[in-house]
């Protein structure tokens, strides 16, 4: 509240609260007038749980082995009275069979059902008015009723339950496969496999929307009398709404492949090849209807007929793909391998439908050279490889070289709505595979008795015919739909590596821990960057940051925020932004022409994902207990934190608590804002770019494995009580939210620390 | 061998036909089926008139002109601040004005382009053929008038590009650019129809054309292009130009609309002031009128497809509403009171009871602190049970022995909302159907492309001008009478002009033509520096809820908003990147 007296004074307002008004609020006195909410305590639980559960039979005989499964679990969300819930159950059986010495067949099935529940307003939503709700907004009143809502009708303790209807989606898998293995009786080594595999989906998802109640207080009748009196107000919808989608998926992927296995001497040669099919298609229907008269029968048919509506489409794909591998070992001491890849995606125009990917690797056990074992016998395994390969990517917009024309959004004449139509793209005949070449070195080894081992590799990929636009380029007066062509270069390079000790002790007791980790940078070589930006501001040559992604949301450039002005000298010694005051940040004049512009703006080379990943595992098993205890760390990426302050909602403690006023300037904080009014919100600054780095404590595990002494006397084979926990204790620099969240505003689901109890148990 | 059969037949049966890559798409057509199928074609031309957009949107064009302020800025304040660059163009640079971006409008006219290229060659009924030209070439003018407007002289693009070709094009004079939509509209004339049948009102007409030929000529003739300040053909006209016929060809072709025959004013005759406003405020809330030249109608069914909720964006907090672009004190003070004369603050009757015996269309047009309005929702009740609008600074009035202050339930200070509450103390009424909860139901009000007034104020303007006084007094007093004023009479020619233009900024308050108007009349270093300005309303009472023993009001009138103007301003900047592809474009003046 000092706060936004602060903004009224900046707008030359008389400020909103007087200072006894704020007093009344610190005193709590009178929570029916002046209110003290922690938001975040009355909405989220601060425990909320998840159970999951499996069996298992397995067994066989001579030619006939069985796998049964059956799961399930339910997880429950975050808030009170949560709406949120999720459930999945699933049964797999898989049976093989020996139909004769040659002949082996396979048929597994299996099926889930996944059920997700939510209420009908978003988890965004949610964290959104709880990030803005007010410290002095109510709730929930003294007797339990909800207050009032924050903005669209929405309270965060309402809109998280079932008070506003539910959002069912029900999605079944059934996923059956039928294969062969032959051994072609006479040709030793020789292989036929085959697999055909049928996938049926259906989704249903059942949207029903009811309007809620929230109650407000009637102040002058409680300042009067003390009574109190709450206004019922029906919020959200106007109406219950029903909206349902059903959707049904079909996928198709047949594969006949035949190897060759063969030993002769010292050499061992293997020969595989095979050809491979998929198609996969789709449709969909939608209802919808509003109007009903009673929230009682949550079916279509009882809706009103106004604006009832309806919708549904269909999507189809189709790949071929050829491929083949050969291999050749000398003495398990020299090995080379090479495949092959001929694949051919509906996506591109028949003349360019097939790509060809082509790889090869070598590797050299050095450990098995006579002389390296002789001189050096600390290495149990050394071994030296390299490869080669080229991969493609069809996953772009379908349909790029087809002129083609989609449905717009229609208009509207003689108060009915008409279609209307428009050309989607020109077509780009000649759009195909877009290509990566990759190439690695890397050495691995055992040392020691095998106690020490480690792998260290070294990539280096350039990705090439990246489908892109070439409107950077292209004048707007041209106007033209641009279809995607083959001009993009990205290169992309970096290490990557683990070390691993073991060591064994007698009794049952061994430890092992293992430090893995890996850099990766990327860079831009080509895309049709427009010419006539300043160099400072070029994306070609930096690292890929694309706007409007989950890591690059604001595009990768960023005024340089140089500290804020102190008092009012400071900001006439300095170029600034028309209008800008004490209080305000100071951009740097990077072009040094006097004046802030667009063009003092700077390339941030760094982007929401880490360049470097580091993992460390520690385990330990003494006897019946077994120990293992996980590390994850990422560093080098960066995060925008953007709140939604002011009028319209909080402010972070730490910025509040360091903030510049009048009373106590400073040259690091800037001073109470509103909303987007100030330009060091609405123009992306360094200011708001932070370290994203962590390390956290992401597993934790403990088990007891319970002596066969004891179980076998209650006929268990083998009984394992578990105590597991995830994502535990997080350091970083970030501290405003979950460094991990890639969310600017706050208003995302949160991530969970989980600790799980369990027991596994075999007959 | 049965199994090197069964082997033999899979593999045959896998490799044999690629053909199974060759699938169309489900959802889409192609280029041939759509110009095989007179439905299609003319789905396409359907889809052009979407760019011709509307003025309903969250932002309206009236906030960055001395009509409006928009409460959540969206950066709009850059432009009323004349701190626009090639970079960053404040809110013009938003969707909601992509029908005055240069991007937009040539994305459409490809659209046109290209229809009026395959058009000829099918085999429909030629009538239809006709007529769907005729909509080709209206849209194809609308769209280069708005680009017009905003940027001077533009290319002129009548080819379909394709890929791999040569897209660097200069702009083409200012005159071309203004011969080009003529033209355009002369042929869109000659082959519309006058009127639709009920299912296609909403289409290019002949009177539509007509319009837009009269306003752009309008235009052309107006002092900015004449006087041309920077010198450059793309500004406006170089050399001399003869002004007179200028503005008589503007007279003709205004009075070509009028004499169509079809068109005349919504209820021209009040039988008095109340129903005068009524009727004002009626005129935008039918489907279709007498009125209405060109208009696009908007269906609840369609939801924000085509916008949004004009109420729900513009109403009083005190409805749950957004506030949104709130009138400000320069265009309140710029309504005459009802005898004709002047509004004047130092005038003690005037300034005691500012929004009494004021022009008819005033009460239809804004929303102002006392002014009756929509039920109340029920949790906002227990403050206003009035169903009136309550914009007042504060109202002093003592309770149980301690005085207390209440603000206006529609402020900043008011307990609903109040981040959607307005600076300037009044609300949009104009456009706004009042049987409608706007919280939960999207109206059904069109937007008014072209409407009769408009013709007359034009053909007024232009008789001015030719200092033709006679028949603009005759057409400004059509529009006088139908608002319930007084009628002008014995004026001479600069009184006129300044009456008339102040009747034309009354008449289409909102309507995107003063943003324009201003510049082309060249008062814009005077009109829109001045700072936006809102009301403080001071009064005491007994209790805040009881009207009737409300007294002792005081009104002060105080800044809302910072503005300034620069001459550069005068035309809008083509973007950075734009210039920055085709470097034979030349950049308007200032940036």
């Amino acid at each position: 509240m000092t706060m936004l007296d602060e903004i009224d004074t900046y707008r030359n307002r008389t400020p909103r609260y007087s200072a006894d008004e704020i007093q009344k609020y610190r005193d709590g006195a009178d929570p029916w007038l002046y209110p003290n909410t922690d938001w975040f305590a009355a909405v989220i639980k601060p425990v909320s749980l998840q159970t999951r559960a499996s069996a298992a039979l397995r067994g066989s005989s001579d030619r006939i082995g069985y796998y049964l499964s059956l799961g399930g679990e339910k997880e429950d969300g975050y808030y009170r009275n949560s709406a949120t819930w999720y459930g999945q159950y699933n049964f797999r059986s898989n049976i093989d069979g020996q139909v004769s010495d040659h002949l082996a067949l396979r048929f597994d099935l299996t099926g889930r059902l996944e059920d997700r529940n939510f209420p009908n307003r978003s988890a965004g939503s949610i964290y959104w008015m709880l990030m803005r709700g007010k410290p002095n907004l109510p709730a929930y009143w003294p007797n339990g009723m909800p207050g009032p809502d924050i903005e669209y009708g929405d309270n965060p303790v309402v809109i998280s339950t079932k008070q506003t209807g539910y959002d069912r989606d029900q999605r079944y898998f059934l996923q059956g496969n039928l294969g062969f293995d032959w051994k072609v009786p006479g040709v030793r080594g020789l292989t036929f496999r085959a697999n055909a595999a049928y996938d049926q989906s259906f989704r249903s998802e059942k949207q029903w929307r009811t309007p809620w109640t929230l109650y407000d207080l009637d102040r002058t009748t409680y300042q009067a009398t003390g009574q109190v009196v709450l206004q019922p107000a029906r919020r959200g919808f106007s109406t219950p709404e029903l909206q349902q989608y059903d959707r049904r998926g079909t996928g198709i992927l047949l594969n006949l492949l035949g190897e060759y296995r063969r030993e002769f001497g010292p050499h061992a040669i293997g020969i595989l090849g095979g050809v491979e099919r998929q198609k996969a298609d789709s449709s969909d229907l939608s209802g919808f209807r509003k109007g009903y008269v009673s929230d009682q029968i949550d079916q279509l048919f009882a809706g009103g007929d106004p604006e009832k509506t309806n919708g549904g489409t269909g999507w189809i794909a189709a790949r071929q793909n050829y491929f083949t591998r050969l291999n050749y070992a000398f003495r398990d001491k020299y090995l080379f391998e090479f495949v092959a890849r001929y694949d051919g995606s509906y996506i591109f125009p028949q003349s360019k439908r097939f790509g060809f990917f082509p790889g090869v690797s070598a590797g050299w056990r050095i450990s098995e050279e006579p002389f390296f074992r002789d001189k050096v016998p600390l290495f149990n395994e050394l071994k030296l490889r390299a490869s080669w390969g080229r991969t493609g990517n069809d996953r772009i917009n379908e349909w790029q070289y087809m002129a083609t024309y989609g449905f717009g959004g229609g208009y509207v004449f003689g108060g009915t709505e008409q279609k209307s139509v428009y050309q989607t793209r020109i077509p780009n005949p000649n759009v195909t595979w877009e290509v990566a070449n990759q190439v690695d070195v890397g050495l691995e080894g055992r040392l020691l008795n095998n106690r020490l081992s480690f792998e260290a590799d070294r990539f280096h990929e350039r990705r090439s015919n990246i489908l892109w636009y070439r409107n950077a380029s292209v004048p707007q007066t041209a106007a033209l739909p641009l279809p995607r062509e083959n001009i993009g270069r990205v290169a992309s390079w970096g290490y990557d590596g683990s070390i691993t000790w073991r060591q064994q002790f007698s009794g049952g007791v061994s430890y092992d821990v293992t430090f893995n980790g890996g850099y990766a940078q990327n860079k831009v070589e080509f895309w049709d960057e427009a010419p006539g930006a300043p160099a400072w501001q070029r994306s070609t040559g930096y690292r890929m940051c694309i706007p409007g992604t989950q890591a690059c949301p604001n595009g990768g450039l960023y005024y340089q925020a140089i500290g804020v002005f102190k008092d009012q000298a400071a900001v006439d010694a300095y170029p600034h932004v028309a209008g800008a005051r004490p209080g305000d940040i100071i951009f740097a004049d990077i072009d040094g022409d006097g004046k802030i512009t667009a063009n003092d703006r700077i390339r941030i080379n760094k982007t929401g994902d880490p360049t470097v990943t580091v993992g460390l595992r520690l385990g330990a098993q003494l006897r019946s207990v077994d120990v293992a205890v996980f590390f994850q760390g990422a560093f080098d990426a960066v995060q925008y934190w953007r709140t939604q302050s002011g009028d319209i909602g909080n402010y972070y403690e730490e910025f509040a608590a360091n903030r510049w006023t009048p009373e106590h300037p400073t040259d690091r904080y800037p001073r109470a804002f509103n909303r987007e009014e100030e330009y060091w919100i609405s123009n992306d600054n360094t200011y708001f770019l932070r370290d994203a780095s962590y390390i956290r404590l992401k597993t934790v595990e403990i088990g007891y494995r319970v002596p066969s002494r004891l179980t076998s006397s209650v006929r268990l084979r083998d009984l394992r009580l578990y105590a597991s926990g995830f994502n535990v204790v997080t350091w970083d620099k970030f501290k405003l939210l979950d460094p991990e969240a890639r969310s600017q505003n706050g208003a995302y689901y949160t991530q969970q620390r989980v600790i799980n109890v369990g027991a596994s148990v075999n007959f | 061998m049965r199994h090197t059969t069964i082997a033999a037949v899979l593999v045959l049966g896998l490799t044999g036909c690629n053909g199974i890559l060759d699938v169309s798409p489900r959802d889409q057509l192609s280029d041939d089926a759509v110009f095989a199928d007179p439905n299609l074609a003319q789905a396409f031309v359907n889809d052009m008139y979407r760019g011709m957009g509307q003025g309903l949107y969250e932002i309206m064009l009236s906030s960055m002109a001395d009509e409006t302020h928009f409460i959540h800025v969206y950066q709009t304040d850059k432009v009323v601040q004349a701190r626009i660059t090639p970079s960053d163009r404040g809110a013009l640079d938003d969707n909601r004005f992509n029908h005055f971006d240069w991007s937009d409008n040539y994305t459409r006219i490809r659209q046109a382009n290209t229809f009026l290229r395959r058009i000829d060659s099918t085999t429909f009924d030629t009538a239809w053929k006709q007529r769907m030209k005729g909509e080709a070439y209206f849209l194809r003018a609308y769209f280069y008038h708005n680009l017009l407007r905003m940027y001077g002289g533009v290319p002129l693009i009548t080819k379909v590009y394709g890929l791999n070709e040569d897209y660097k094009v200069a702009r083409n004079t200012f005159k071309e650019t203004v011969d080009f939509i003529v033209a355009n509209a002369d042929s869109a004339a000659a082959l519309l129809p006058v009127s639709y049948s009920a299912a296609d009102v909403g289409r290019a007409t002949k009177g539509a054309a007509l319009a837009l030929k009269a306003r752009v000529l309008l235009y052309a003739a107006s002092d900015l292009y004449n006087v041309n300040p920077s010198g450059q053909p793309e500004t406006g006209y170089t050399g001399s130009q003869d002004r007179t016929a200028l503005w008589r060809a503007a007279k003709d072709a205004a009075k070509a609309v009028m004499d169509l025959g079809v068109y005349s004013l919504f209820r021209p005759a009040p039988a008095n002031a109340q129903e005068a406003a009524k009727n004002y405020g009626d005129l935008f809330l039918q489907q279709t009128s007498e009125e209405v030249i060109m208009s696009r109608q908007f269906l609840t069914s369609r939801g924000w497809s085509d916008g949004g909720p004009f109420g729900l964006f513009n109403g009083p907090n005190g409805y749950h509403n957004w506030g949104g672009n709130t009138p400000i004190q320069n265009l309140i003070d710029d309504y005459r009171m009802a005898d004709g004369s002047k509004f004047d603050w130092s005038n003690p009757v005037h300034a005691a009871k500012p929004y009494a015996n004021r022009d008819p269309r005033f009460y239809a047009s804004i929303l102002y602190d006392g002014a009756p309005w929509r039920t109340r929702p029920t949790d906002a009740q227990k403050f206003e049970p009035n169903n009136m609008i309550e914009t007042f600074r504060a109202l002093t009035y003592v309770e149980s022995g301690t005085t207390k202050v209440a603000a206006g339930l529609d402020t900043r200070e008011g307990p609903i909302e109040d981040w959607n509450g307005g600076y300037s103390g009044y609300y949009i009424r104009k456009f706004v159907d009042p049987t409608v909860d706007h919280q939960f139901v999207v109206q059904q009000v069109p937007w008014i492309f072209f409407r009769y007034a408009e013709i007359v104020l034009n053909y007024a303007e232009a008789s001015i001008e030719l200092n033709e006084l006679g028949d603009a007094m005759t057409a400004l007093n059509q529009i006088r009478r139908r608002a319930g004023m007084p009628e002008f009479s014995g004026l001479d020619q600069a009184t006129l002009r300044d009456e008339s233009r102040n009747e034309r900024r009354v008449e289409m308050a909102f309507e995107e033509q003063r943003f324009f108007d201003v510049r082309r009349w060249m008062i814009a270093p005077q009109v829109f520096s001045k700072n936006a300005g809102g009301i403080n309303i001071y009064l005491d009472g007994d209790s805040p809820t009881d009207r009737s023993t409300w007294r002792n009001y005081r009104y002060q009138t105080y800044d809302v908003q910072q503005r300034a103007w620069n001459d550069k301003m005068y035309f809008m900047p083509i973007r950075l990147d734009e210039l920055n592809r085709n470097n034979l474009l030349k950049q308007n003046p200032g940036y």
